[in-house]
């Protein structure tokens, strides 16, 4: 009778020391009711019944910066208003529209929705405007390879292009508009001469600044029937040159404009800058460059008519 | 011969007791940083648990754990509220040492209508470890033995029973001071087991 009381006192007494050595109470797993689940308050840890662990739904393309076609690259909501790619809340993640960083459960716990791989990412999205102080937080689990991140130094360089005032070219031309010009007359093509500038912009995402150098390259002139390219901004024609004075960008119609609408050719000019760009801070590559690229069209008309010469005996 | 027994099997029982209790601490380590001065000699006004620890590291240690205690007031205020404020997400960015998951664990309490008010106490708080200027930034681990009897956990408006509750258990706290701040970062207490 004495032994079994005595067996009975010493496993009741070692029971709590036996039971609270396994792993998983020391990393942070409760041991809680059938049905119910761990979850960390901060300062303890409490069971609770996880309905909803957090599961937004279909993301869409959590890598796509929501833009397409040539346009910058930066960081947009869907309903197109540029967003900072990268706050203390964390980087902007497009596929769910809001601000991710990494979170971090024990594994088994209702986050991780029964996945034993891939990640957990915290997406806040804070009401600013009012007296709105409330955020919506989504835990969210990723599959490897679909994390969220900062931009790359290459959509940042394009975020940066995006900002760029590239310049719409201010077109002239000898003779100049309103005045006609002739079949067969070599036109003068120009652009001022402070239109033909590099341009610089820097963008900063986390500790990765890249800055981009927009450097005018050519201005492609379409011209009606043809599109001419000049390599610089062309010369000026000033009343007084003489006939010696030339010019690198130029053009000389072989039709008249009479049969197009208004009587004039539609014209159009395009400053092309070779744009590249450079990274400092964290860098996986040192710089690259987006090869060339188009600012606005400056647009404008160009009569020409055919000179008649009348031979006089 | 069965009393003696007895007497003994309770006595290595007890003992083995208070070894949990005591948290099974290792002792504290004396610092290799040379910036710290050397550990003092035991003095009567030193706990006993941060005999061995420098000056340096026992004033460290005593401001660790009274911001943390002011650090979890405020973190159980927002259990309490049960909401992911604006106000809560910039209390984690500037006191919290991972402030995105403490930020995450508020945001599943309250996405599932769960609200922790009442109080806890803490029964014992221990240093596990004191490291000051290691890797550019100061960190002490802590122990602390917490009674949360008196919490209440509600969800949907209905109170949960939390069996877990019933015996204090033992968490482990990192604490943070890093170069450029001027406070305690805390991190999310992991439990362990019973005190």
């Amino acid at each position: 009778m004495l032994r079994r009381a005595l067996g009975s006192l010493v496993v009741a007494l070692a029971l709590p020391v036996l039971v609270v050595v396994p792993r998983a109470l020391a990393d942070g797993g409760a041991q809680c009711p059938p049905g119910s689940n761990p979850v960390s308050v901060g300062s303890g840890v409490i069971c609770v019944v996880v309905t909803d662990p957090g599961d937004p739904g279909d993301p869409g393309d959590p890598g796509d910066p929501g833009d397409s076609g040539q346009g910058p690259v930066g960081c947009y909501k869907s309903d197109g208003t540029e967003v900072p790619c990268q706050t203390g809340d964390g980087y902007w993640w497009s596929g769910y529209q809001c601000y991710a960083a990494a979170y971090d459960a024990p594994p088994g716990t209702p986050a991780w929705q029964g996945h034993t791989d891939g990640s957990l990412w915290q997406c806040t999205t804070c009401q600013t405007g009012g007296t709105a102080t409330t955020c919506n937080v989504q835990i969210i689990w990723t599959a490897p390879g679909q994390e969220p991140g900062p931009p790359t130094p290459e959509q940042l360089a394009s975020t940066a292009l995006g900002l760029m005032p590239l310049a719409k070219a201010d077109i002239h031309s000898a003779p100049e508009p309103p005045a006609a010009t002739y079949i067969g007359v070599a036109n003068w093509l120009w652009i001022p001469d402070g239109q033909w500038a590099t341009l610089h912009k820097s963008v900063t995402a986390g500790s990765t600044t890249v800055t981009v150098a927009a450097a005018p390259s050519q201005v492609a002139w379409n011209l009606g029937p043809k599109t001419v390219i000049c390599s610089g901004p062309g010369q000026a024609w000033v009343k007084g040159m003489t006939d010696a004075a030339s010019t690198n960008c130029s053009f000389t119609y072989q039709e008249s404009s009479v049969d197009e609408p208004d009587g004039a050719f539609a014209i159009a000019a395009t400053i092309r800058y070779e744009v590249t760009w450079a990274c400092t801070g964290s860098c996986p590559t040192a710089g690259g460059d987006l090869g060339l690229v188009d600012a606005p069209a400056g647009a404008g008309t160009m009569t020409v008519i055919q000179r008649q010469t009348v031979v006089v005996q | 011969m069965l009393r003696s027994r007895l007497v003994l099997a309770i006595l290595l029982v007890v003992t083995c007791a208070a070894c949990s209790q005591n948290g099974a601490t290792t002792g504290p380590s004396p610092s290799s940083d040379p910036t710290t001065s050397a550990p003092s000699a035991p003095t009567s006004s030193v706990a006993p648990e941060l005999v061995g620890y420098s000056e340096d590291e026992r004033a460290a240690y005593a401001a660790a754990v009274t911001e943390y205690d002011a650090f979890i007031k405020r973190n159980d205020a927002f259990y309490a509220a049960g909401a992911t404020t604006v106000e809560a997400k910039d209390f984690y960015q500037r006191h919290a040492v991972d402030w995105s998951t403490a930020w995450g664990n508020l945001a599943q309490v309250a996405n599932n209508k769960v609200t922790v008010t009442g109080t806890t106490k803490p029964v014992w708080t221990k240093p596990r470890s004191i490291e000051l200027g290691e890797a550019k930034r100061d960190v002490i681990v802590i122990r602390r033995c917490l009674d949360e009897s008196k919490r209440v956990v509600t969800q949907n408006g209905k109170k949960l029973e939390q069996p877990q509750f019933k015996d204090p258990h033992i968490y482990t706290i990192r604490l943070e001071k890093r170069p450029s701040e001027k406070w305690w970062r805390s991190g999310v207490a992991e439990q362990g087991p019973t005190c």
